[in-house]
């Protein structure tokens, strides 16, 4: 929102030696954050209207002249290139230290004072685009700005002959949310005057009189979207452009004029906070004026100013002009019923809208307006008459041939009465952990327009009516007044006293910051954050189905739509990013993933739950050159399980998944619970995908992990008799599981403490569909050092194991 | 024999100079002093000398050996240390040399690493570490925390909806973690909740659609806004150092009141306006505020007996103020160039 010094002032007297930079400073300490400052005089520094006296030929130079020009100060001699100057002219000089735009073009450059072939040049007399405005209409291209009949005297500030003095303050409006009466100049200067402790001026404005000639009459269906509708006609009225100063002003707050009738609304509207709206009175009944506010028929239409036309529900609320809408109220007038240059009779509109039916109106049609963001907020019904009153006043003012021409009608809900809040000095410090006194609260609830009464302990507080629309209602919302004016500078800090209690600790949260270290400590592999949207392209070259996936409703761009059901796709994506930059990428992510079929945590309202949300931790491993990546993500999953103390193996199984290679799949089982997967890619996807390497990846659920009971470790003595190893080979089928083997040899005798794989071998040697598999035997006895025969006992065990079990082959 | 013996010694001292080698010395030693040494054979003579005379050779001789076996022992020293420098000369390893082959190191997400120092920081000042989805209830993200549906205050923040869902959102911010932490844990209490959030909006160098903040709240009987700023003021000077300072300015925000906007003195300038703080000497870096009594109700708290503060760091933004991160894409980039710098 854009607040005009000029404007601000006219109702609140500034103290003398306060900059702009206090006032913006005041108001972000205690109100809202003023974003910028803009000086509309900067750029017209050291500029100023001067009065050509003379123009003379320049001696060395055909198309330059030598001008002495009256530039209030003094006489300056100016060396100028403009085909059209003359002496009496008022033209626009740049004296040295200003800064212009050599022929409208380039970068600034500060002036100095020169010597232009010979003569010398304190100044520059300068075209439009020299000093950053528009062309005026008359200026040909070697032209200067020839200021005509200016009535400012020479010397004067270019920018005050301009009327572009003003100051302009830039308000986060999206803060304000809550105070719906700052959204107005009247409104912020009642704030500034309460922070800077000066007075405020009153709005007055005279009181209307009712007149004749049209028959004005309104009628509210219902009040409670209504709650106050007040209208005038006025009667010979000339459609015209607004004198300077008013289109200035608007054009100062960002909003364009238009004509008289149309900017008096909007001037009014940012003087007091109050959307208003002009009828064509011609229009909409011209003697007899019925205006009706109701709902909506379903279906109706209505084409409004912006020549768009909308289609209503029942439940958006309409002023009709008896039969016909003329406005979606609140939102925006109709077309039909716009004030145009012949139209000379109109029907002010000073309204009070239901704020939830405005804001639904609103974001139905996807049509907001200067009018609708305010109505949304709730704005003080009192504001009715006055802006009312003004918008005549100002007309009056600009076109004086405009009369009242009908009654005043005010048709308005029944008056609550206004509400009052009790307030507690000890609550008020207790909250804040403050020692404010009783006569700086009242101090300060005064300044802001409350009316306080003194109550034992505090005060009884009576909220005005442009704060008592929403913003201020409980003790909390003094209580910020209170503090915001004290300053919260002047707030002293403390630590609040707890007893020593341990925090709770979160098990899942704890296993994940260890697992997170693990792979990057062990495995070195690089965390990645990616987005919980994945692409249907993805998902489709990857063989998912996208049909389980939760689609968002507006998603960014159409290319992220869906929630991921498991890390790995986005992982995969960031593999073929990757690989372009280097041979080996390992990557891991901890995050959730989004299932629809899976009950998740309640969403408080009755018994429903939210689509499960599972913490995942998911990894992925790639190598040029590396043919089975497989046993890298085999090993970061088991090793962070095994590092929290979970004790997990893999068992073979189908792929679910249709990028799952079908002969390097796993689910990873602790018990009978299978608390992830690892896989590689399959070939033909990977390819389609454009994956240049094998590619690993690990997926855990670690809620789940999280929940599984952790195996204690026990300590068990160091044995103090030597082991003894034996080695053994032997040929096998190929489809034979080590855990098969090794479980039934490891059974073979009570010496073997271990059962080691050490090399597995296919190829040359060994039989198609075989393997040769060579295993370390680890022997030990707890009470003597094991004699050989004894060793040789287990390895005959073990062999015969082997061969009638698995039908294996020993090897020399 | 007095003579030989004095030559004896000049003898030695003058080839031990010459010898370098361990091995070479010790056999020069054994050829004077050894059993059938030099100095074993003049002895031998010895027996033929009067007693005093005897006795002054057999002094002289004890002199000459101890002098022989010194020398030695320095010269053995001086070999072997001269002999170990030549073996460590060549032997000796570029330092500087990298690994090769060249061994990564694994690197832990900017922003899991600036979150785990908080997570320290809090837990260490008894809060607990909370936990919320990030799919949530429209119920939760906004309506418990004094944002029914039809309040303007939703256009603050842009929503990512479900399609088929009409009560879910993508969490807008940590925020709902506040109404499931008082229902599940109850009061007093002392939690942070780290997490992701999501914002309907365009991404640029400034703006993502995925985002990190770490909400915290404290309820307890008599907590102040006094509280709050102290509290604040410990993490803002766990973060940038023990002068920095706590600034706070009115804030809408629902669900506190009052509501502050947080700003701490500028950690690169020192306050004194740069670049990183455009000017100002502070840095935004946190939202906060008195829990609101409709919040309190929501969470199942009375009001009336209890009061609270709650605050919102933006996570992402401490990341890149850190890091002097210029382009908020990066972050969720997975971009290995990026990680590894962290």
């Amino acid at each position: 929102m854009l607040l005009s010094k000029h404007w601000l002032t006219q109702f609140v007297k500034l103290p003398r030696g306060v900059s702009d930079s206090d006032i913006a400073s005041a108001i972000t300490n205690s109100t809202v954050e003023v974003e910028r400052v803009v000086d509309q005089a900067k750029v017209f520094e050291n500029i100023v209207v001067g009065l050509v006296k003379s123009v003379g030929a320049h001696p060395n130079a055909d198309r330059l002249k030598v001008c002495q020009v009256d530039v209030g100060s003094c006489v300056a001699q100016v060396v100028c290139g403009g085909a059209n100057v003359v002496a009496g002219m008022k033209a626009v000089v740049a004296l040295p230290g200003a800064k212009v735009r050599w022929h409208g073009e380039g970068e600034l450059v500060e002036l100095t004072d020169t010597v232009i072939r010979g003569q010398k040049s304190s100044g520059m007399i300068c075209a439009s685009a020299e000093i950053g405005l528009p062309k005026s209409p008359t200026e040909g291209e070697h032209d200067i700005l020839d200021l005509g009949a200016d009535d400012h005297p020479a010397g004067t500030q270019l920018s005050k002959a301009l009327g572009r003095d003003d100051v302009i303050f830039e308000i986060e409006h999206k803060s304000l949310t809550n105070r719906p009466d700052l959204l107005c100049h009247y409104g912020m200067a009642r704030e500034v005057a309460a922070l800077l402790r000066v007075p405020l001026a009153k709005y007055s404005v005279p009181a209307l009189r009712a007149g004749k000639g049209i028959s004005l009459s309104v009628e509210v269906e219902d009040p409670k979207l209504c709650p106050r509708y007040m209208a005038v006609a006025v009667e010979n009225v000339k459609v015209a452009p607004s004198p300077e100063w008013l289109r200035e002003r608007l054009n100062a707050c960002g909003v364009r004029a238009i004509n008289n009738v149309v900017d008096v609304t909007n001037y009014v509207m940012l003087e007091l906070g109050q959307p208003m709206h002009a009828f064509d009175a011609d229009k909409i009944g011209g003697d007899g004026v019925k205006i009706k506010v109701r709902n909506a028929k379903r279906g109706e239409k209505l084409e409004c100013l912006d020549e768009q036309t909308y289609s209503l529900d029942a439940d958006a609320l309409l002023i009709t002009d008896g039969k016909h809408p003329i406005a979606i109220a609140g939102v925006m007038g109709g077309s039909r019923t716009a004030v145009e240059e012949k139209t000379t009779r109109i029907v002010f509109e000073s309204a009070n809208f239901l704020p939830i039916s405005v804001r639904k109106t609103s974001q139905k049609l996807s049509l907001r307006s200067e009018s609708s963001a305010r109505f949304e907020k709730a704005i003080d019904p009192e504001l009715c008459p006055l802006a009312l009153a003004r918008a005549v006043e100002l007309l009056r003012e600009i076109c004086p041939t405009a009369n009242v021409a009908s009654a005043i009608v005010d048709k308005r809900a029944r008056v609550a009465k206004p509400p009052t809040i009790q307030l507690s000095v000890q609550r008020v410090n207790d909250r804040l952990g403050t020692n404010i006194s009783a006569k700086e609260m009242k101090d300060i609830l005064t300044r802001l327009g409350f009316i306080v009464t003194a109550r034992k302990g505090g005060f009884q507080v009576r909220i005005p009516s442009w704060r008592a629309t929403k913003d201020v209602s409980i003790f909390e919302d003094l209580v910020e007044e209170i503090a915001r004016l004290h300053g919260y500078d002047h707030i002293v800090s403390q630590m609040p006293s707890f007893p020593i209690t341990p925090p709770r600790q979160s098990r899942v949260r704890d296993l994940v910051r260890r697992a997170r270290h693990i792979l990057a400590a062990t495995f070195n592999a690089l965390e990645v954050y990616q987005y919980a949207f994945v692409s249907p392209q993805t998902l489709e070259a990857l063989g998912e189905d996208t049909k389980k996936y939760i689609r968002l409703a507006n998603p960014l761009a159409d290319d992220r739509p869906l929630l991921v059901r498991s890390l790995i796709p986005n992982l995969l994506e960031s593999v073929r990013r990757n690989q372009r930059v280097v041979d080996e990428v390992s990557l891991f992510e901890c995050e959730r993933v989004f299932l629809a079929d899976v009950s998740g945590e309640e969403t408080g309202e009755g018994k429903e739950f939210l689509p499960g949300q599972p913490l995942m931790l998911a990894g992925v491993f790639s190598r040029k050159g590396c043919e089975e990546p497989f046993w890298e993500v085999k090993a970061m999953a088991l090793c962070v399980l095994e590092n929290i103390g979970i004790k997990a193996v893999l068992r073979a199984r189908g792929g679910s998944s249709t990028w799952q290679h079908q002969g390097r799949v796993a689910e990873v089982v602790v018990g009978d619970v299978v608390v992830g997967i690892v896989a590689e890619v399959e070939h033909a996807i990977s390819s389609a995908f454009g994956l240049d390497n094998r590619v690993g990846a690990f997926e855990i659920n670690m809620d789940v992990v999280a929940g599984l009971p952790v195996v204690q470790t026990s300590y068990k003595p160091i044995a103090s008799h030597p082991c003894v190893e034996r080695d053994m080979a032997f040929i096998v089928d190929d489809s034979l599981e080590f855990a098969h083997i090794h479980s039934s040899v490891s059974g073979a005798s009570e010496l073997l403490r271990e059962v080691r794989l050490f090399d597995v071998y296919r190829g040359n040697g060994v039989d198609e569909g075989k393997k040769s598999m060579a295993i370390r035997l680890v022997m030990q006895a707890d009470d003597r050092t094991l004699e050989s025969r004894e060793a040789d006992d287990v390895v005959a065990k073990v062999r015969d194991v082997l061969e009638k079990k698995f039908g294996g082959m020993m090897r020399a | 024999m007095k003579e030989q013996l004095r030559q004896l010694k000049e003898e030695f001292l003058c080839l031990v100079e010459k010898v370098t080698d361990p091995e070479a010395l010790e056999t020069l030693k054994t050829e004077f002093l050894g059993r059938k040494g030099k100095l074993n054979a003049i002895m031998k003579e010895m027996a033929s000398l009067a007693v005093d005379e005897r006795r002054l050779v057999g002094k002289l001789a004890n002199e000459v050996k101890e002098a022989i076996e010194a020398s030695y022992g320095e010269a053995r020293g001086k070999a072997e240390k001269a002999k170990k420098a030549e073996k460590a000369g060549w032997e000796r390893i570029d330092v500087t040399q990298p690994i090769i082959p060249e061994r990564g190191t694994g690197h832990l997400h900017p922003v899991t690493q600036v979150q785990e120092e908080l997570e320290d920081l809090f837990t260490s000042m008894g809060f607990m570490i909370a936990d919320g989805p990030e799919l949530e209830s429209d119920y939760f993200n906004f309506t418990t925390l004094n944002i029914p549906p039809t309040h303007p205050a939703r256009d603050m923040q842009d929503t990512f909806y479900i399609e088929g869902y009409p009560g879910l959102v993508m969490r807008t911010h940590t925020s709902p973690v506040q109404i499931r932490a008082m229902r599940k844990w109850g009061v007093p209490l002392r939690m942070v909740a780290p997490g992701r959030c999501f914002r309907n909006e365009s991404t640029d160098p400034r703006h993502e659609h995925t985002f990190h903040q770490l909400e915290g709240m404290v309820i307890d009987k008599g907590i102040s806004l006094a509280h709050m700023k102290g509290v604040l003021e410990r993490v803002a000077q766990h973060l940038y150092g023990k002068d920095t300072k706590v600034r706070m300015r009115p804030k809408f925000y629902p669900f506190v009141e009052p509501g502050v906007n947080g700003e701490v003195t500028c950690f690169l300038c020192k306050g004194e306006g740069c670049r990183l703080c455009k000017k100002t000497g502070w840095l935004e870096i946190f939202g906060a505020g008195m829990v609101h009594p409709s919040v309190l109700r929501e969470g199942g708290v009375d009001p009336k007996e209890y009061s609270g503060f709650a605050f919102g760091f933006g996570l992402t933004r401490l990341v890149m103020l850190k890091y002097g991160i210029d382009d908020i894409r990066h972050l969720e980039s997975g971009d290995i160039r990026f990680l590894k710098q962290f």
